[in-house]
């Protein structure tokens, strides 16, 4: 009955319907009492419209629309400003570089201490603290007094590390400046070296940057030369899929394929597949069944489930999406197979004509680098799905998001072994943190940001000690560094990362037996 | 003969979709003016105020009670409308979609406020009542009969005063804003199905409480 009353039924359902309250009274007065309730509720509601004022609003919010764009050109010139500023994109991945390389140059000093196997103790830069973060009232602590590190502090660590290196990413550094990548096959560890020296040493900042942007597109394809690579009928499949991380995703995606159905049960190759797919706005389908597949394959990597909770979220299927996200947020570790990444991309580099030798060095120095992206990329798609629920009013959402991407900082930078990485987490906290500030100030919500305030000072401590830890590095660097010092660094991060390699100095030989 | 005036009668369905209708035949529809607004034509919105300002500021009286908070949330949600614009699929409908944002916004400022979230009726009744001096017209009907019609009515809001503030809601976006379930569940999440089993338990909770005298049938 109430099926007919809402137009639920269909023609027949309709016809048998009032066929049987034609013959049984006590349906047919069910049936009226229902249609009076529904009427009653009816003219209730029409009564209450009936008294509703007149409103004009047109004038109103066009005005307010015009306020609104005026501030938008003002404050936000780009389409994501606030995650852009944070993360600064090709800044900190010259600072990720530069870390690396500076990183290697301890090499030299380590290469001073006693012989030994190179058995990684823990990493000297502390992992940051799980809880993290923000901003301007944060640099009171709860007391109200100012606190170490303060904000004032957090921003001028923040300023430094990006003042550290202005690079761009791999490539465009090169292009903006007229310069082009040599043959691959002319590139050798000495000259590495030296580039590595200038980018470190150098009195003229912008012969440091020049020198870390060289560095950067040596160890990266270019679109060309990965097309050529994947071409070729002599190159190895490995080699082939770290040519895939310089193609187009479409290009790439046939690549991944071929090594996926060669490997299914690789998860790497599972998760650039994804990636591809997931860069393809047509194949969003396909990137959440190889999600679902990695997922299986590597359960828990917290990582796979951010990619899925975030995939999910753009088909719109909220619900899954915060599943993923809620089951995330359970797991502790996160693996980004950056040491797979990289290795393919040292194939890749061989199978291009450059030496073992180089090609091993280049992407040591680099390590991690496209994993930041990737990271970076991926915080920033879940930060905008909060920020969407956020401009529809739904609050509620956009906080779980947005804890969610914190608390994913948190586990990518407990998990890092590699600077890139570290920095990564730090930042992707830094970002979750701004977007949690502005909401709960929207909301109000007093004891929520007095909780950020201790994580804006726990954040400033973490990005304290990484900047020491560069420092650090950096204060070997003005030595003279060997190349097989540079030889022996790079074995060394491409087998424990890059985190762990001022604590393991003494166990570095002078002259590895390989070399 | 019990066919009469059921809430989702002919009359109702014609009054959901005159909008649609109206649109079709002289003027450009809510979506193809959301596809204006994208293109950056700013005239498009405020066409859509025009359309749906009554609409919204009724929606949000619901929740907020108020008037000037309502008109407020009403603003703030055309804005919203314009600052998200870009993510609007224009093969959606555009009325759930704006009246999510203005149920959210409510909801938002309800948090905030710390207040219940949804009025009684009552208490919204009493008010009108005040200001227009009788909530219910009874044109047409002769005295006994809107007496009849008046004690039920009160006894209909005793019933809906004691339900849950989500049942409320449920009542209010369907009978009073004559939201289809599809639309409902496209405002407050979930499938239209769910919302159907939700509606069709509401009335059948409210029926057994709520009968009129058999001389009334």
């Amino acid at each position: 009955m109430l099926s007919h009353l809402d137009g639920g039924l269909d023609r027949p359902a309709s016809a048998a319907l009032l066929g049987h309250l034609d013959l049984c009274v006590a349906c047919r007065a069910e049936y009226k009492c229902l249609q009076k309730l529904q009427g009653d509720l009816e003219a209730i509601g029409a009564g209450i419209a009936g008294n509703v004022p007149q409103v004009d609003l047109v004038d109103t919010v066009m005005e307010a629309v015009q306020r609104t764009k005026q501030t938008r050109r003002v404050v936000a010139p780009s389409k994501r400003p606030a995650f852009r500023r944070r993360f600064a994109f090709a800044g900190w991945m010259g600072l990720a570089a530069a870390a690396v390389l500076v990183v290697c140059i301890a090499g030299y000093h380590l290469a001073q201490g006693p012989s030994g196997t190179s058995v990684p103790s823990q990493a000297k830069v502390q992992a940051p603290h799980k809880t993290s973060v923000p901003l301007e009232q944060v640099a009171k602590g709860p007391s109200g007094k100012d606190s170490a590190p303060s904000k004032t502090k957090f921003d001028e660590i923040k300023r430094l590390l990006t003042e550290e290196s202005s690079l761009a990413t791999p490539g465009e550094a090169m292009a903006a400046r007229g310069g082009k990548t040599p043959d691959f096959e002319e590139i050798s560890v000495a000259e590495i070296l030296a580039l590595r020296r200038t980018a470190a040493t150098d009195s003229d900042p912008d012969a440091k940057q020049e020198a870390r942007a060289r560095l950067s597109a040596w160890a990266s394809l270019t679109e060309d030369r990965a097309r050529a690579l994947a071409g070729s009928p002599d190159a190895s499949l490995e080699a082939k899929v770290g040519a895939a991380q310089a193609l187009p995703a479409s290009e790439a995606e046939r690549i991944l394929l071929a090594a996926v159905q060669a490997s299914p049960e690789d998860p790497y190759l599972r998760s650039e597949l994804a990636k591809a797919y997931e860069a393809q706005p047509d194949k969003q389908a396909q990137a959440t069944d190889q999600l679902l597949d990695l997922n299986r394959l590597d359960p828990n990597n917290a990582l796979n489930q951010y990619k899925l909770a975030s995939t999910l979220m753009r088909q719109g299927d909220t619900e899954s999406a915060t599943a993923a996200l809620n089951h995330a947020r359970s797991l502790e570790s996160v693996n980004t197979y950056a040491f797979e990444s990289d290795a393919s991309r040292e194939k890749a580099l061989e199978a291009s004509g450059m030496s073992s030798d180089a090609a091993h060095v280049l992407t040591a120095l680099t390590a991690g680098m496209n994993q930041y992206v990737a990271l970076a990329e991926l915080a920033g798609k879940l930060i905008d799905e909060g920020r969407h629920a956020e401009e529809q009013g739904n609050l509620s959402s956009a906080k779980t998001v947005y804890e969610s991407v914190n608390v994913m900082g948190s586990q990518v930078s407990d998990s890092s072994v590699l600077s890139t990485q570290r920095m990564a987490g730090l930042d992707i906290q830094s970002s979750a943190i701004d977007s949690l500030f502005r909401l709960f100030t929207l909301q109000g919500a007093a004891d929520a940001l007095q909780a950020l305030t201790q994580q804006v000072n726990q954040l400033a401590q973490s990005y304290d000690e990484i900047l020491k830890f560069f420092e650090g590095v950096n204060a070997f660097f003005s030595g003279n560094i060997t190349e097989n010092v540079l030889r022996a660094a790079a074995d060394f991060i491409h087998q424990f990362g890059d985190l762990n390699l001022l604590d393991n100095i003494g166990n570095f030989s002078a002259a590895p037996a390989k070399l | 003969m019990v066919f009469g005036g059921g809430f989702m009668s002919l009359e109702h369905r014609l009054n959901a979709d005159d909008r649609t209708e109206a649109s079709e035949a002289n003027q450009p529809s809510d979506e193809a003016l959301m596809a204006e607004l994208q293109a950056g034509r700013e005239s498009a919105l405020a066409e859509l105020v025009r359309r749906y300002q009554q609409d919204i500021f009724r929606f949000c009286l619901h929740y907020l009670k108020e008037v000037e908070a309502a008109k407020e949330l009403s603003q703030e949600t055309f804005l919203r409308v314009f600052t998200s614009c870009g993510r609007f699929d224009v093969e959606r409908k555009f009325r759930p979609w704006v009246l999510c944002i203005a149920r959210n916004l409510c909801l938002n400022e309800l948090k905030r406020k710390k207040t219940v979230s949804m009025e009684t009726l009552e208490e919204y009744a009493s008010s009108a009542r005040r200001e227009s001096g009788d909530l219910f017209r009874f044109s047409g009907d002769g005295p006994d009969e809107a007496m009849m019609l008046r004690e039920r009515r009160e006894a209909l809001r005793k019933v809906i005063d004691e339900l849950n503030k989500d049942s409320r809601e449920l009542l209010t976006l369907r009978f009073y804003e004559r939201l289809s379930a599809k639309e409902i569940a496209e405002i407050v999440g979930g499938t239209e199905g769910a919302v159907r089993t939700r509606l069709h338990r509401l009335l059948v909770s409210m029926r057994e409480k709520y009968a009129p005298r058999r001389d009334e049938l």
